[in-house]
Formats: C-alpha cells, structure tokens, sequence
C-alpha cells in the first residue's frame, strides 16, 4: 500500500501570492480526485508533490520518505501528466517515449520496448508512433502525456487536468486507462470538472483559494447534502433578488430558461422542488460556503 | 494611429533589458574610446570615421536582438491570436514594428557616437585643441554610414524573421553579416581589420560596391588619401560610397516591400502527417497480432546505479546533440565555418601578387583553425548554452523532464557535455577540411599530432566559455539576454581591467594566450606551451568552481528567483563540495603564484616609468660625441637546451669624431655583469631594468684614438618569456639583445601626448626641417669581426666570417669564424638542428642552412643565388666573400630575410613557400633571396654614411637588383607585377603614415619610399638612362666606398646626373629629391588598316604630373618627357603576352599619337612597367574589342 501525506503545506510566491495554505492530506491506492476551480492551487499542489517546487513550510511524505527533503525518493516512482506540456521538436513518440523510459530507469531494451508498445496501443497511438508529436493534435498529445506517466513502475501519477479539452470518446478512454492502473497504485486526479471525480474517485478533496475546503468520499458528500437542494425557476432580473434572500449554490440555464438551485434544510416556499443530490452542487454548496466563511474571516 | 503604435514600440524597446544593455554599452564605448590616447586623433577627420563607422559591427548584433524579440514576440507569448483578430492593418502592424527597432538602434549608435565627441570635447588630458573638433565631423558617419547601415540591417533581419519565424535563423544571419564584413575587409586590406594586402583595384571596387555595411566602400575612397587629405577631408558621400549605399538602401526597400505583400494575419502552419523513420526499435519482426495483443503491466525499475545513471547520461546527450546538429541554423553555421575554412586556406596557399603560393602544411593550417575557432566557437558556445538550457522550457516540456527520477548532476552535466561536444565537432570539421586541401594539393607530411593539439589550444577556451555560458544561462532570466550576458562578462572579464590600464596576465579573467599563429616547425609553439598550460590550469580551476556552482544551484523548479539562487551559492554545502572547492580554489592560489612568479618584468622599452626616467635623467647627454666600434671578438656560449646564453665581448672603440670624448652614456638590454673601457671609470649605473651606465674617461678619449672595451652578460629564459633570442632549436641571437650601446637613445622617449602630460614630460618635439637638410661628409670605419661560438652538440653555430676552426666536446660544439674583410656592425649568431646543402659556384661556397623537413626548396634557393651572384659579379664588381651562407631562422622574426656579412638569415616561411610553378604571379622565393644577396653589394660591400637618405642604398638598390636578376630569371612579366605591387603599397602605407614624407634621398625608416617607391623610381631611371648606364653609375659608387661606411645618396644622384643632360637631370631630380606623382591615362585608340595591311592607330593620352608637399598637398606641373608605350596581344600580366614596346615623348595635358604595327594589339597600356607612381592604373589600359579584331 502506498501512502501518500500532506502535512500543513503552504506555498507562498515571491511576490506574495498565497498559492497553498496549510493543506494537508492522506491518500493512498485509489484514484484520488482533487477539486477546485481555476487557481485554487492545484497546479501548485501538484508541482510541489513532484518535487518541481518548494515548499513555504509543511511536508509532503511519500512512502515514509520526507519528499521536500529529497524530492528523487518521489521521481523515482512518480508518473506526472502537467497541465500544459510540449515536446522537443523532430522526435516521434516512440523516440520520446523511448528517451523518457530511459531517464525512469527502464534499462532492460526488451521490457523498455514491451512497455511502450503496449501504452502505444493502450492509448491508441500505435499506429502514430512514427510521426513526430510536435505534430500531434490535442487529444493524442494528452493521450500521449498519459502514455510517458505509465512508463515505467510508478506508484503514484499524477495527472493535471487530463480531460480538458477531450472529445467525449477520448476522455472516455483516458478515464478507462486510469481507472485501470488505480487499482494498485495512487492516482492523483486534479479537474475543474465534477463529472470526472464523480465516475473515477473514491476519495477526493476541493481546493479554494489554496485550502482544503471539504474532503471525503465523494457518495458521502452527496449523501450528507441528501434532500437539502431546492430548484427553482427564475428570471434573470429576479437573479439578485433570489441570492439576497436564499442560499443560492448555482444557476442553470436549460432550453433557455434558468433555475437555482438553493440549500436549504427543508422546503423554503412551493415553488421550490426537491432535486436529487449529485457531486457538482456538493462542490458549489462548498465553494459557496468557504467563501461566505473566508469573507466573514 | 501609427504614430501610436510606434510610441508603443518606442515604450516597449525602452523597456527590453538587452536594449538597454546594448545601448549602455554603445555609450560606454564611445566614452572609452574618446578618453583612450592613441584610439582617435580628433585632429584626422578620416580617424573619426573610421572609428564611428565601426559601431554598425556591433549594432548588428542589437538588432539582431530587438529584431528577433519584436517580430516573434506574439509567437514567443502565444498572442498571436489576440493581436491577428484585431482591426490594425498590415501597413501599421508591420512598419510600426519595423521603425521602432529602426528608431531605438540608431539612438543607440547616436549615443556612441555623442559619447566619442562629447569625451573628446572634454579632452581630459587637454591635448587637443577644442577649435580644431567640430561635431559635423561625428555626425556625418552617422549620417551617410551608420543610419544607412541601421536602416539597411533591420530591414534585412526583420525580412528574415518574418520569413523564418525562428530566432536562431535571424541570429545566424547577424553572424553571418559579420562574418562577411571580416572577410570582405580582411581580403581587401582594409583598416577595418587592420590588414595591409595590396590587392588591385577593381578587386577592391567590387568589394566596396556589395559590401552591406559599406565599410569597404569608405576604405575604396580613403585608400591613397595622402595624410593631408586625412586631416582635413571627410569621406564623400560619392562614387562607389553612394553607389553602395543606393544599392542596399533600395534592397532594403525591396525587401520591407517583400515582406509587406508576403505577410498576412495567419498563424503559420505546421507540416503535419510526417512520418519519421523510427530510430531505436525494429517493429518489422514482429506481427502486427502480436504487438496488438500486448497488455501494459508496470516494469520493475532498478534502483538508480552507476549504469543505469551512465545510459541516462548518453541519453541525455545524444538526444540533446542530435537536435543540435541536425537543426537548420547548426547545419548553416557549419557549412559557414567550412566555407570560411576553405577560403580562408585557399587564400593563404594561393598568395596573390607579393605573397606567393606556398604549401599546405599542417602548421599554416592549424593555425587558420584556431584563428577563426576562437571568435566563431565563442559565438558558438554562448548562443547553444542557451538553446540547450532553456530548450526544455522553451518546448515546454521541462516539467515532464524535471519529474522524471534522473539525478541532477546526470541532467546538468549532460547539458555540459552535449555544449562541448559542438566546438568539438566543428574542430573535427574543420581538421577534416584541412585534410582535404592538403590530399587534394598532394602535400603528404600530414602532422596528426599537430591537429590534435587544436582539441587543446584551441579548445580549452571554449570550455571554459561554455562553463561560464551555462552558469549565466542558469541565473538569467531569459534565454536572449542569458547569450547577451555571457559575451559581456566574457568580454568583460577579459578585457575589462586591461583596458582601464592592468596590465598583468591574471588581469585577463578567463583568457588565454592566443596561439594561433605562434606555430614553428622549429619549436612547435615554444614557451607559449608553458604559459598556455599554466593559464589553462588556472582558469580551468576556477572554471570548475562555477561549475560546481552551477551543480549547486542547479533547481528543477520554475521559479527561478536570483535570490534564491545567491542564497544556495553560500549555504548548505556538503563536505565534498567544500573539499572540492578548496581543492580548486588551491589550484587557483597556486598557479596565480606560480604565473605572478614566472612572470617577466616588462622590457624597459614597455615600461612608461623606465622610459620617463630615462628621457629626464639622460636626455641632457644628447648631442654628446659618441666612440664607435671598430673591431669586435665574442666568446658567444649558446646552450639552447637550458635557454641561456653568456657573451663576452672585447671590443675596440674609436673616436670616430673631431671632439675628445670625456662623458658617454652607455645603455644595454641585459644586466652586464662585467663592463669596463680602457682608461675610464663608471661613475653612475642603473640595472633595474635596463643596465644604464655613466662613464667618464679619464684622460678624454681624444679624436681619431681607440681604446678597448670589454664586457660580460649572460642570459637565462624564463618559463614564461617570450623572446626570440635563445630557444631550444632556431636560435638567432642578434648583438643588439647584448651589446652596450653608446649614447643617448631616442627611441625610448614616450611619443603619446597623453602618456607625456601626464609624465610631466615637454609637448614640444623638435621637427627636422627636411627643406634644408644638408649631407655632411660623415664617414666611418667598418669593423673587424672575430667569433668563437659554442652551442649544443647537435646543432650548428653559425656567425658571419670565414669558418676558422671548429671542435667539440661530450656536450657542445665551437666554430671560430672570423670575417676577411672589414664589415658593418649587423651581426647575428644562429644555432640550431639543421641540415647543409653546399655547394661550390665559381669560387664561392654556396652554403644552405635548413630544418632537415624544409627541403623542398633549397635548389630554386641556389638557383636564384647563383643567378643574384652572377649578375652582382657582372655588374657591380665581385662579391665580397669566399661563403654565401643561407640559415633558415623561425617563423617568429617577421622579416623575410635579415643580409648579415656574407650570411643571410632567411624566414621559415620560404623553406614553405609552393614554388611549383616559378613563373606565376611573384616568385616570393627568389626575390627575397635576390634582395638578400642584393646587400652584398648595397649595405655589406658599400655601407652608406651616417644620415638621411641610408636606406636609398640598402633597400631601394637591393630591390633594384630584385628586379634586374628576376627578369632574368623569370622575364618581364614578373617585374611589371613586382612593380604594380610596390605602387599600390606606396600610396596605401603613405596614407597611413604619421610623418611628412620626405623624398627619396633623404630617406629613413620609411619603408613605403625606400621599398616601394625606390623600386618605381629606379625602374624610372633605367627606362631613362638604360640599365648598363645605371649599373655603370652603381658600380663606381661602390667601388668609391668600399673601405668605409661613407656612401651617400647624394653621391649617386650626382653620378648619374653628370652622365645625363639637363633635360634628364630634372627629371632625375625631380623623382629622387621631390615628391612627384603622375596621372596617365589612354582616353581613346582608333585605327585604320592601310592597304599594305598594316594598322594606323591614333592613341589619344592625357598625362599630367604632380608635386606633393611634406603633407601632402598637391600641385599640378609641366609634363614633358619621354614614356613607353605596349602593344600587347594578351593581358600584360600573362607570362606568355608577346608585347611590343615603343616610346614615346608626351606633354602636359591631352596628347594625340599615331602608331603603325603589323598586327592590332589586344590591349594598349602607356607606362607598361609601371615606371611612374600612378594613383589609378585601370586606365593606362585600353582594351581593343574583340569583335573589332
């Protein structure tokens, strides 16, 4: 079993940006997903787990090893997949993978050339692996990103926002192939998109202005909010008035119209309905309310 | 809204760290040079031009810069998209970019520009007068050179990186616009590069016309400036100058009118579905089924080894070095370096006019790597430290890589290693170039030893280079200003201190000893070695301090804060690293203290205090009577292994004047550790550095009395000294390193005016009125000469004289020589390895001295001997000794050859020089050969009387025996090249030259009169007088000399004149005595053919003559003399050309003359031997054209 745990890590940027604030966490085999919206910090908790960034104060500890210590004790068994990546110009996947196999300590040619064959196919690339990745399209680059993550025996990945940007059958396949490796090893799932955590996660944790604002497993969440979500429609003038007065979590707009949804412990007036819980307005009812919290802070 | 966006452009520039750098440099370059004596004289208008006009060199490289960061900032940020979708038009968007670079490069250079008035205006050591500096004279380079050459630059660069859209592409371009400039002014002689070739002038006019920057042009106008015109003309913005700049001014319109149709608001598309061969795996074996069925499992991955760490490491390198040389602007750089290599060698191997072929050796090539290794490799190293620092990031591909479980030292040191591996590879290039030309030239003494000494000398730079590169990419903040950074603290670090006046080997941070042309077959490169191997430990050693800094800083994070980095510089070191770096830094300790305690004091003639001491202590016995030296005996122990040498020296000294002599200063080089004179004691002595003593003769030494002098030194070469006297083989030890010399001397008075204010030293410099120079009748006796020399078994001493006697020890061999006749004060004593060729020729031992590898050309040495020995003995009386020894001395005496009595020392290069075919261009060989013996009849057999017009005698003589003894040899066409060649470097040294220029008979030190103009005039007078005539006179002037030092050249003139009649006598004088330059030109021919088939031609010349002043200034006068004229059926400097000769009375102005001949000549040239000093020769010439024949 691996573990892998976060102790009051804090990141603060030279010029004061307060990227972590004392976040701490304890994962171990699974898919963990990691929640928040653009800039929450999960790019840098990320960063700093792989050793690309150091921390303010706090620890990360992998397998018992203290890795702001001595951030190779992760690498060695790290597969990470950044937010954004490019590659080397004139090199084809098979190059790369090959060059990037080597630096993992994959020196055995025979296993190295099993491995990436086997990811080629895993992620669809085979019949790409001569062509050079510079040119590759988004999917089959990300396809490729997760491809380099699995070389090797890692017992943790990392993978930063896979799914921006999929087609749905891509993203299909690229949750499929996590899900798959999940099951031994730690998987670190960072996404703006609920929908993502909610099929692959057993665990996971929003991140808000660099902080742990909830953490669980995901169907406890949902249950924990069970028959508190109220629906209402609402023209867009009344928007303002409806928040003021009520704890409205988000809008949606369907067929044009828009409805709110509202957390309330029971019924508020009738032209609320009661709406079956799910992941997405866990996350906002808790974005919601780490905000009303930091703002009375 | 243009205007706007320019603002923004001009906003944006400002803000650029590197512009800012650039321009702070400029400025600060200019403030250097003004406040730097000796780099511009404000008083010479042509000084000030060149000086500014070099500031387009360096704005290549700022807008190089600018250009790169403002054409592909939107693709560097990823903004393309932003800036495309908005409504600005082509026209703004492009020439707002455009004129912002424009706009801040030229106040750049402006500030330079300003920066050199304004410090000059300053004139901190207040000697020159402000009246004299008129800001004009700045502002106009500016005007008609550099602004033109900014707008002309970036129009060029933008162009190329709109097209390219890649920055290394537009960096290659700026080098390659250097490198040009080097080339095109190297190979034309410009002063831009300080060379003096002669090359001809529609060379030179072609050059000036395509040359970018338009620095050849300015050198194409400039070139035979006399230094009047210097002082008070400014370069003309006319003929080839302004044609150039209409040239480039109108492409630069071209090309911005290019790049304004051809650029659209696109995003550039990348070549997609390329298939690569695939490199490290073999799929075909397998089936596709097979491979298909293949399940992912994770691979166990060995806990890091030393192996596994070691294929990591070749990984690394390989992929970092293979993307290197196969991108396009490495591939360019090479084909660039092997191009310049070949022309480069090409040139050299295939001298032009003077020059001579000579032969591909391993030594001459070598030393045309490392020339241009060390500026390209630097250019080289800088610029990939950067591609290969910021190459993961730059791809973005850094956090992929930096998370991978490869240790650091494995990622940095790979990055090192692959950054070595380029000069490397461009050194095997450029070996494997070297290797072509010789195969192809069929030369087999293939030196492999040699060329791999390039790895080191040349190399060792470059390492160094590449430590601080990467080190200063590691802190920087971006990749552009990282290249930018490391030239300025490479510079910097190298130059900086010596520039502002510390002058010791560790004030060069970094920099070693350049030994490039330091290679002699003789002792490779010699003590250089030493100092190279104790600098390159030295500078290694702190090298690997900042390597090891660099390992220590060396962070896979993205925040690269330089606080942070300072902060890991100083904490958290290991044990090891400490016990490294005080290794390291001992290695440092130990060889400064070893290269500070081999260092050699300066020579007393470098040391400005020695010299300023001198001038206050002793300038007081000038003018004083001086004794000469009229015999002299030397014990001379040479032992070139151990580099020492022990003189001792009995000589008789004559009071040569009609004052008794009761003071006398004496000065030697070395410390002498035994010095006496008969009847005289030392009353005052200073050997700090020079050994300067005061004697006093006690009775006076009275007229026409001798007395015996008699003195010891000795001399022990350090590790570090760089002489040439004593070396392990090729020893040539001059008596001016040993002797004393009497009197006051001159030449150790500082001429700076700067140096002198400061020194408190007179400004005011007693000129010598040339109009009324009077000859004395000053003779003086020649000396007797008597040598025991003693050197190392296994080489040969030789002195002048006839060989005595000769024995030997265990360890050492003597040869006693003693000179027949009485001879001049030119003595030398030589040692070394050599093998002897000897042969008898009519009763003269004909004796060659060379290395036992420099063979190849000893017999065209005695050809030409003989021939030199056969025309002297025929027309000057016979030659004065039973021996004629040649010895080949090293390639680091920058003379050709040095006529001792009956023994000349001749240059390295000869024994190289490509004689295969002897009748093309100039046969370098035997000229000097000639000339050298020439002086035993001109310096040995009749020595000149002391005083003005000497060198007329020596040299000018000796050339005229060059000529009379090569047509012999070799026929016309040979001395028509000689003689075109030493009017070219007549007029090209005159315009440099920093004195008046006197006439031919009063000559001095004035090489460019004595050799150049000599050579023209008496090919003059023999046209006029004819040649038996001529050597009728020589020879009475020599045989009227013989037995003093009493020649002079006023004797000759008088000779000759009292054959000639009047009308001759002025021309005679007006060559010898004035300066006169003439104006030919063929202005038209026409011609008929006569029934009888004959051709009528009526040649139509226009001839005019002038007079220049001491300055320079000229005035036309009357022309009316007799000239030749040629009928050539092919160019005149064909070997096989048949040309017919027939002369001609012209007058001042326009002369129309009929000729009838046999057969219609090809070309027609007036003065076809180049008898007259003529600017311009191009049109002497007039070309009949082919369909007319």
């Amino acid at each position: 079993m691996n573990t892998l745990v976060i102790n009051n890590a804090s990141k603060v940027y030279s010029n004061g940006t307060k990227a972590l604030e004392h976040v701490s966490l304890k994962i171990s085999n699974g898919m963990f997903g990691l929640l928040g919206p653009n800039g929450a910090g999960k790019s840098s908790l990320m960063r700093t787990i792989a050793g690309l960034q150091t921390l303010t104060s706090g620890s990360v500890i992998f397998n018992g090893n203290d890795i702001s210590k001595d951030p190779s004790k992760i690498r060695q068994h790290l597969g990470y997949l950044p937010q954004e990546f490019g590659v080397y110009p004139r090199m084809s996947a098979l190059d790369l993978l090959n060059h990037i196999a080597i630096l993992k300590g994959v020196l055995n040619k025979k296993e190295r050339q099993e491995q990436i064959e086997a990811l080629l196919i895993k992620t669809n690339l085979f019949e790409h692996r001569k062509k050079f990745v510079s040119n590759y399209s988004g999917g089959m680059r990300r396809r490729f990103g997760i491809a380099q993550a699995l070389l090797g025996n890692p017992k943790l990945i990392m993978v930063d926002e896979p799914t921006a940007g999929l087609d749905p059958e891509e993203r299909n396949r690229f949750l499929d192939v996590l899900s798959e490796v999940s099951s031994s090893v730690i998987v670190l799932l960072s996404t703006h998109i609920v929908e993502d955590i909610r099929v692959l996660c057993s665990n996971m944790a929003i991140l808000s202005n660099g902080q742990i604002v909830k953490q669980g497993n995901p169907n406890d969440l949902i249950n924990g909010l069970h028959g508190k979500i109220w629906k209402t429609p609402v023209l867009k003038s009344e928007l303002n008035v409806l928040k003021d007065k009520y704890n409205v979590i988000s809008t949606r707009l369907l067929a044009g119209k828009t409805s709110a949804y509202v957390f309330s412990e029971e019924q508020l007036t009738t032209d609320f309905e009661s709406v079956p819980t799910d992941l997405e307005h866990v996350y906002f009812h808790i974005l919601k309310t780490s905000k009303t919290t930091s703002y009375a802070a | 809204m243009l205007l706007k966006l320019i603002k923004f452009e001009l906003k944006y520039h400002f803000k650029q760290t590197s512009y800012l750098l650039f321009t702070t440099l400029f400025f600060l370059s200019g403030v250097y040079l003004g406040i730097q004596e000796g780099a511009i004289n404000p008083e010479n208008k042509y000084n000030i031009h060149l000086f500014c006009s070099l500031i387009s060199l360096a704005s290549v490289f700022q807008i190089v810069f600018q250009t790169g960061y403002t054409v592909l900032r939107d693709t560097m940020n990823n903004s393309a998209q932003l800036i495309y979708t908005t409504s600005v038009s082509k026209f703004q968007f492009l020439y707002s970019r455009y004129l912002g670079i424009f706009i801040t490069s030229s106040f750049s250079t402006l500030l330079y520009v300003l920066a050199i008035f304004t410090t000059i205006l300053i004139d901190p050591l207040h000697i020159y007068s402000a009246e004299t500096i008129e800001i004009i004279d700045f502002i106009w380079p500016w005007l008609i050179i550099i602004l033109p050459n900014v707008f002309i630059l970036t129009a060029l660069l933008f162009t190329v990186a709109l097209f390219t859209k890649k920055v290394p592409l537009i960096f290659f371009f700026g080098i390659l616009i250097f490198i040009l400039f080097w080339v095109n002014n190297f190979n034309i002689g410009s002063p831009f590069t300080g060379g003096k070739l002669v090359v001809d002038e529609q060379t030179i006019e072609k050059v000036a016309l395509f040359d970018v920057l338009g620095l050849c042009s300015s050198y194409e106008q400039t070139q035979f400036w006399s230094p009047l015109e210097e002082r008070t003309e400014r370069v003309k913005f006319s003929g080839t100058l302004a044609f150039n700049r209409l040239i480039w001014g109108s492409l630069g319109i071209v090309l911005l009118l290019v790049s304004y149709l051809s650029f659209s608001f696109k995003l550039s598309e990348s070549k997609k579905g390329r298939i690569k061969k695939h490199r490290f795996f073999k799929f075909k074996s397998k089936k596709q089924k097979e491979i298909l069925s293949t399940p992912y499992k994770p691979v166990f991955v060995l806990k890091k080894s030393f192996k596994s760490r070691l294929k990591e490491f070749f990984n690394l390198v390989v992929i970092d070095f293979k993307i290197t040389i196969f991108s396009k602007t490495f591939i360019l750089l090479c084909i660039v370096w092997v191009g310049m290599l070949l022309s480069a060698m090409l040139h050299n191997i295939s001298g032009q006019d003077v020059y001579g072929n000579v032969l591909p050796t391993t030594g001459l090539l070598t030393g045309l790597i490392l020339e241009p290794l060390a500026h390209i490799g630097l250019f080289l190293i800088v610029f990939y430290a950067g591609e290969l620092v910021w190459k993961s990031r730059q791809y973005n591909f850094n956090e992929i890589l930096d998370a991978a479980p490869t240790q650091n030292s494995v990622l940095l040191f790979s990055k090192y290693t692959a950054l070595f591996l380029l000069p490397i590879f461009i050194i095997v290039l450029g070996i494997l170039t070297a290797l072509l030309i010789q195969i192809s030239f069929g030369y087999s003494t293939i030196d492999l030893k040699l060329y791999l000494s390039i790895f080191y000398f040349g190399g060792t730079s470059l390492f160094i280079y590449g430590i601080l590169s990467l080190f200063i990419q590691q802190i920087a903040s971006n990749k552009y200003l990282g290249m930018l950074l490391s030239l300025v603290v490479i510079y910097g670090l190298g130059y900086g201190l010596p520039s502002i006046g510390f002058q010791h080997p560790l004030a060069s941070i970094f920099q070693l000893p350049k030994v490039g042309e330091g290679y002699s077959d003789f002792i490779g490169y010699g003590q250089l070695t030493n100092v190279f191997n104790w600098m390159s430990f030295l500078w290694i050693s702190l090298a690997l301090i900042t390597l090891l800094i660099s390992f220590k800083i060396y962070k896979r994070t993205s925040e690269h804060r330089f606080k942070n980095q300072l902060k890991l510089i100083v904490t958290n070191w290991s044990k090891l690293q400490r016990l490294l770096v005080l290794v390291l830094l001992g290695f440092v300790c130990i060889s400064s203290v070893v290269i500070d305690g081999k260092l050699i004091p300066k020579s007393y003639t470098d040391d400005m205090s020695f010299r300023e001491n001198y001038e206050k202590n002793y300038a007081k016995y000038k003018g004083y009577p001086l004794p000469i030296v009229t015999s002299v005996k030397t014990k001379v122990l040479l032992r070139p292994k151990a580099l020492k040498y022990t003189v001792e020296g009995v000589y008789t000294i004559f009071n040569n004047t009609e004052k008794p002599i009761d003071t006398l200063l004496v000065t030697a080089r070395n410390k002498l550790d035994q010095f006496s004179i008969e009847d005289a004691k030392i009353i005052h002595k200073n050997s700090a550095l020079a050994d300067v003593k005061l004697v006093v003769f006690d009775p006076a030494l009275l007229p026409h009395e001798s007395k015996q002098m008699s003195f010891k030194t000795q001399k022990s070469i350090g590790d570090f000294e760089l002489q040439k006297d004593i070396i392990s083989n090729g020893t040539y030890l001059q008596n001016s390193a040993f002797e004393p010399r009497f009197g006051y001397i001159k030449d150790l008075e500082i001429v700076g005016k700067g140096e002198r204010k400061k020194r408190g030293l007179s400004l005011e410099q007693k000129k010598e009125d040339l109009k009324t120079y009077k000859f004395e009748n000053t003779t003086r006796p020649k000396q007797d000469f008597e040598t025991w020399v003693t050197t190392d078994k296994n080489q040969i001493p030789i002195a002048p004289g006839q060989l005595i006697n000769q024995w030997s020890t265990d360890s050492t061999v003597t040869y006693h020589y003693k000179s027949e006749v009485k001879t001049d004060n030119n003595i030398s004593y030589f040692s070394s390895n050599y093998e002897t060729t000897v042969e008898a020729y009519k009763n003269v031992s004909i004796e060659v001295y060379y290395l036992p590898k420099h063979n190849t050309n000893v017999s065209e040495i005695i050809k030409a001997a003989k021939a030199t020995l056969d025309y002297g003995v025929a027309n000057f009386g016979n030659y004065p000794f039973d021996h004629l020894r040649i010895a080949e001395v090293p390639l680091h005496w920058k003379f050709g050859g040095h006529a001792l009595p009956g023994t000349i020392a001749f240059q390295e290069r000869f024994f190289t020089q490509d004689i295969s075919s002897p009748t093309n261009g100039i046969n370098q060989l035997s000229r000097v050969v000639i000339h050298e013996i020439g002086h035993q009849w001109f310096g040995q057999k009749m020595s000149p009387a002391p005083g003005r017009g000497g060198n007329m005698l020596n040299e000018t003589m000796a050339n005229y025996m060059e000529a009379q003894v090569l047509e012999k040899m070799y026929g016309k066409a040979m001395v028509r090249r000689l003689a075109n060649f030493s009017r070219r470097r007549y007029f090209n040294f005159r315009s440099s030259a920093e004195i008046e220029e006197p006439s031919l008979h009063l000559v001095q030190n004035e090489t460019y009169i004595s050799y150049r103009k000599g050579f023209v005039v008496m090919q003059s007078l023999k046209e006029l007088i004819g040649e038996a005539t001529l050597n009728e006179s020589l020879k009475e002037l020599i045989s009227s000399n013989q037995k003093q030092e009493s020649a002079r050249s006023i004797d000759f003139i008088n000779i000759v004149l009292s054959i000639v009649d009047l009308q001759e006598q002025s021309l005679i004088n007006d060559w010898f005595k004035k300066r006169i330059i003439y104006d030919l030109n063929i202005t038209n021919v026409d011609y008929t053919k006569s029934e009888n088939s004959m051709y009528m031609l009526e040649i139509d010349i226009s001839t005019n003559r002038f007079e220049t002043g001491l300055n320079g200034d000229k005035s036309e006068i009357n022309t009316d003399e007799t000239f030749t004229i040629g009928f050539y059926n092919k160019y005149p400097d064909d070997n096989t050309a048949l040309p017919e000769f027939r002369t001609i009375r012209l007058k001042k102005g326009e002369n129309k003359t009929n000729f009838k001949l046999k057969d219609l000549p090809k070309y027609i040239i007036i003065d076809p031997m180049v008898t007259r000093l003529d600017e311009d020769i191009t049109d002497n010439i007039f070309e009949i054209d082919d369909e007319q024949l």
